[in-house]
């Protein structure tokens, strides 16, 4: 696999704040990375900087082999980065369908395939974004990412505040996009028990700053790590 | 992802259609109309799952590699087995209380609620025990050549079943009505 993503001593915030300091990793074609850490330790700002939308104060943002760290965000979505918000921000006025055909892009992502993994949406095609449930808008925010046909998709917090069959059936999606193999994923998620098991990479922030960056399977099988850099214990949570 | 990964993730499933089931009964309890097609679909998942993909897996393999790398895990082991067999035995009571409730139009929902939730917390307690103590142990005891030699037998014994609860559980992901699933809002 050849390396689509490389960060090398970024730092990074918004205006004078720094809130990204240090921050080296690269990720292959194919590839997904788990980005970890506590509330307000710097992951949302990491996608933004991925994406343009925070300041670059130093540091290389290298992209499919080019130099992104200038380019703005319109041109690096359309050299192939996705992005899912964590606020889903799908456009209320437009249908369903509407929402995904605006923003398509050629290529293997076609509504059709987008309807496939998302059968709810095409039953719901006609509808506006304003009158769709929290999950069903979750999903339009992934489909129209996908419909960028994008080499890397960024997902942030996907799964916040859904109920546990819509955040299954999400993980499925997810898993069957990366094992696909068609794209790299970065996601970021508050649950490491949820998305390790799926990323072939973990990079843990604490302070705007990297204290793991490594296999995913070695970080799942150390929970006293994860205990300390999370604070959650990385088990199932079996309340019913 | 390996075995014991799969397994956590049947698990997630699990507890995430128990979850919508409590909710379901809820709802009809607080006098919404049964959508029997769904109910049936998700009746289907519960009993059919454990029993057809996950529990003889678990038997076959996990179970018997895990007594061998490490005695102390035997009295676990039989435990666990046990309760699979506890629950193969629930399941008839689950399906003939849904059979009555459903073919006398409605009659009977006390008894099936009270079933299906004993079942669920059977359900939820093994789960948690799996959890909280068969599968950190697994993850201590297991050499990396047992767990690729799990993964190899997990692959060859449940690819097709798995294959079919995946999509049974997509369907009950949409059908489900919102905020539990994708589906329509609940009447």
């Amino acid at each position: 696999m050849s390396e689509l993503l490389k960060l090398t001593g970024v730092r990074s915030g918004y205006g004078d704040a720094v809130v990204i300091d240090d921050m080296s990793f690269s990720l292959d074609e194919g590839e997904c990375l788990a980005l970890l850490g506590r509330n307000g330790v710097g992951k949302t700002t990491l996608l933004a900087t991925l994406i343009g939308a925070a300041d670059l104060h130093a540091g290389e943002l290298v992209f499919r082999g080019r130099d992104i760290a200038r380019v703005r965000s319109q041109r690096r979505a359309q050299l192939g980065i996705g992005w899912v918000p964590q606020e889903r921000d799908v456009f209320p006025s437009l249908t369903v369908e509407e929402n995904l055909t605006v923003v398509a892009v050629d290529g293997p992502w076609t509504l059709r395939r987008v309807y496939d993994i998302f059968p709810r949406l095409e039953e719901r095609r006609q509808n506006l974004g304003n009158q769709l449930s929290g999950g069903e808008q979750q999903m339009l925010s992934m489909g129209r990412a996908l419909m960028l046909n994008p080499k890397l998709l960024l997902l942030d917090e996907p799964l916040e505040g859904l109920a546990p069959i819509i955040v299954q059936e999400l993980l499925n999606v997810i898993r069957s996009l990366v094992a696909d193999g068609g794209m790299s994923v970065v996601l970021v998620e508050q649950h490491a028990n949820k998305i390790l098991p799926l990323a072939h990479r973990a990079l843990v922030l604490e302070r705007g700053r990297t204290v793991y960056w490594g296999a995913a399977g070695t970080l799942r099988d150390e929970p006293e790590r994860l205990e300390r850099w999370l604070g959650v214990r990385n088990h199932q949570d079996v309340r019913p | 992802m390996n075995t014991l990964d799969t397994i956590h993730e049947e698990h997630a499933t699990m507890l995430a259609i128990y979850q919508a089931l409590g909710h379901l009964l809820d709802e009809i309890k607080a006098g919404a109309t049964p959508d029997w097609k769904l109910l049936a679909t998700l009746l289907d998942y519960v009993l059919r799952e454990p029993e057809e993909l996950h529990h003889p897996r678990e038997d076959r393999y996990l179970f018997p590699m895990l007594s061998e790398r490490e005695p102390a895990s035997r009295a676990l082991v039989e435990r666990l087995s046990s309760q699979h067999d506890e629950g193969r035995e629930q399941m008839g009571a689950l399906a003939a209380a849904f059979i009555r409730y459903q073919s006398r139009g409605g009659e009977g929902f006390e008894t099936f609620e009270r079933t299906a939730r004993r079942y669920a917390e059977a359900a939820v307690a093994h789960i948690a025990l799996e959890e909280h103590d068969l599968l950190p142990l697994a993850r201590k005891v297991l050499t990396a050549t047992d767990l690729a030699e799990l993964d190899r037998l997990y692959r060859e014994d449940g690819a097709q079943p798995a294959g079919e609860f995946r999509e049974l559980f997509k369907k009950l992901a949409h059908r489900l009505p919102s905020p539990y699933g994708f589906g329509g809002r609940p009447r």
